[in-house]
């Protein structure tokens, strides 16, 4: 199958700190990557990367042919690690800015996935907790009909009844002719909805692969193979 | 880009309303003790109570010239947050330029800025005109002999040095984030701007004084001026009369350096394009 975004030896640096160390991986259209690693290991950088929030030292980056920029902004939905909406919103004005930035914004979706987290549209966003933060964003990203989803972190710090709500969210608006790319280091929450995985470690991949062909070959659940490889 | 302009004046509109409110309170108290003033000085009263109008009308001007520049360190603020802030996650993922973002930040500044001046004039006019009545034809009268053409050439030209001074201070902004990375420097953008502004304005008025040739604002004529008349040949003239900035001077119609004024144009120009390239390629969050 066709690779959506092609990551050709990228090196990250902060002052004296390598995030990323001449990292490759190509990410084939349709399915859902793991990219799996503790703090520090470079997932956050290479998903910045990725939306174009940061540039590699060296190396290329192609997402459907383009390095990142204003075309790969219109097919990439990304959720942050954080609260990214503009604080004097309310939840409608937020439906309202995706609907007029994003050709594949689809309202309905939005609205029906918002009644599925229990929001509604006139709750203002300073006023959100955590967790309803994190319903709403990941309602809005999961409402785009984008050939690329960039979900950094989804359940970090929400409590487990949100944490279902957002997986339920994610497996039933998933479109198999997307790509997902999600980061996080709570792999047993989330393992059953990779497709593949890849394990970051010090800004390189220590190990990839197909997530039902690792756990065959390993003979161990992809929690397990994590605490392995970095505990 | 007319989109992030709607979401901007959205996101600003509640902050500026209340700016103009407290202008409009203060513009309302210092003509009501210009008016008492008046009023007392035509019937010869003086009474204890002028002490404390007199007290309202400095602190009124205090609070006009205070709420003007809150306006204007808001709006610079709203580029900072933009770098400095989360919601730089979703403004530089849309699948906008950064001339496209620049561009609508900076029309929105300068709209506010326009309609915060146009609002308080205005406001003022009418309530001179309820205040004083008759007097107020006596007002306009003199008010519409210093309009001419040359008043307003200058305005425009004015409102362009503001564009160009905001453009060198969204620069600056960008400027530091880059070359100081994420580290949040307080006032570090001040100084960048300080510096390049400097730069820039002896540059530009060198060129000027190579190039004295001036654009009458009255007559829109071009004549080439070695001393400008009606004012003392100083060094610091000698400046100012390098700058594009127009001069204005009450007994003589203003001019405008052109050679430094598309010096400046094209420093605007470049520094917008600069900051563009800056946001769109080189700030990292």
């Amino acid at each position: 199958m066709e690779d959506i975004i092609k990551i050709k030896g990228i090196t990250k640096t902060y002052r004296n700190k390598r995030a990323l160390d001449s990292l490759s991986l190509n990410i084939k259209k349709g399915g859902v990557i793991g990219i799996l690693g503790p703090n520090g290991s470079g997932k956050t950088t290479l998903i910045k990367i990725l939306t174009g929030l940061l540039r590699p030292n060296k190396g290329e980056v192609l997402i459907d042919g383009k390095t990142p920029g204003t075309y790969t902004k219109s097919i990439v939905s990304y959720l942050p690690d954080r609260n990214f909406l503009y604080e004097w919103m309310n939840i409608e004005d937020a439906i309202g800015f995706f609907k007029d930035f994003y050709e594949d914004f689809d309202e309905d979706k939005a609205i029906n996935l918002l009644e599925f987290m229990g929001l509604n549209k006139g709750m203002k966003i300073k006023e959100l907790s955590k967790g309803m933060h994190e319903k709403l964003n990941l309602s809005l990203v999961l409402s785009r009909n984008a050939k690329v989803y960039i979900l950094d972190e989804p359940i970090a710090g929400v409590d487990p009844v949100a944490r279902d709500q957002i997986l339920d969210a994610i497996v039933k608006n998933y479109n198999e002719e997307s790509t997902m790319i999600i980061t996080t280091h709570l792999v047993r929450d989330m393992e059953n909805l990779f497709d593949d995985v890849a394990f970051l470690r010090g800004g390189t991949i220590e190990l990839i692969g197909n997530a039902e062909t690792l756990r065959e070959e390993k003979g161990m659940q992809i929690d397990d193979l994590y605490k392995e490889i970095f505990g | 880009m007319k989109k992030f302009m709607k979401y901007e004046i959205k996101g600003t509109y509640k902050f500026i309303l209340g700016i103009l409110l407290v202008i409009l309170l203060a513009s309302s108290v210092i003509q009501y003790n210009i008016f008492t003033e008046i009023r007392n000085f035509e019937y010869n009263q003086i009474n204890e109570s002028m002490n404390f109008l007199r007290f309202m009308f400095v602190l009124s001007i205090f609070i006009i010239f205070g709420a003007f520049i809150t306006a204007f360190f808001y709006i610079v603020g709203s580029f900072k947050k933009e770098l400095y802030e989360d919601r730089g996650y979703l403004t530089f993922t849309l699948p906008l330029s950064g001339n496209q973002i620049l561009g609508s930040k900076l029309l929105v500044a300068l709209m506010w800025n326009i309609f915060l001046g146009i609002s308080t004039a205005l406001y003022n006019i009418v309530l001179s005109l309820i205040l004083f009545k008759g007097e107020v034809k006596i007002i306009f009268e003199e008010f519409i002999k210093i309009v001419n053409i040359g008043f307003v050439t200058a305005g425009i030209t004015g409102i362009v040095s503001a564009l160009l001074t905001l453009i060198l201070i969204y620069f600056s902004i960008s400027l530091s984030k880059v070359s100081i990375r994420n580290k949040k420097i307080g006032g570090m953008w001040f100084i960048i701007f300080l510096i390049i502004s400097g730069i820039t304005s002896y540059i530009s008025s060198k060129i000027g004084l190579a190039l004295p040739y001036y654009l009458d604002l009255n007559t829109f004529k071009i004549t080439a001026l070695d001393t400008f008349p009606g004012m003392m040949n100083t060094g610091m003239m000698e400046f100012s009369m390098g700058m594009g900035s127009p001069m204005v001077d009450g007994m003589y119609p203003a001019y405008l350096n052109i050679a430094s004024f598309i010096t400046e144009i094209l420093f605007g120009i470049a520094f917008f394009m600069g900051t563009g390239y800056l946001i769109e390629e080189r700030v990292e969050l």
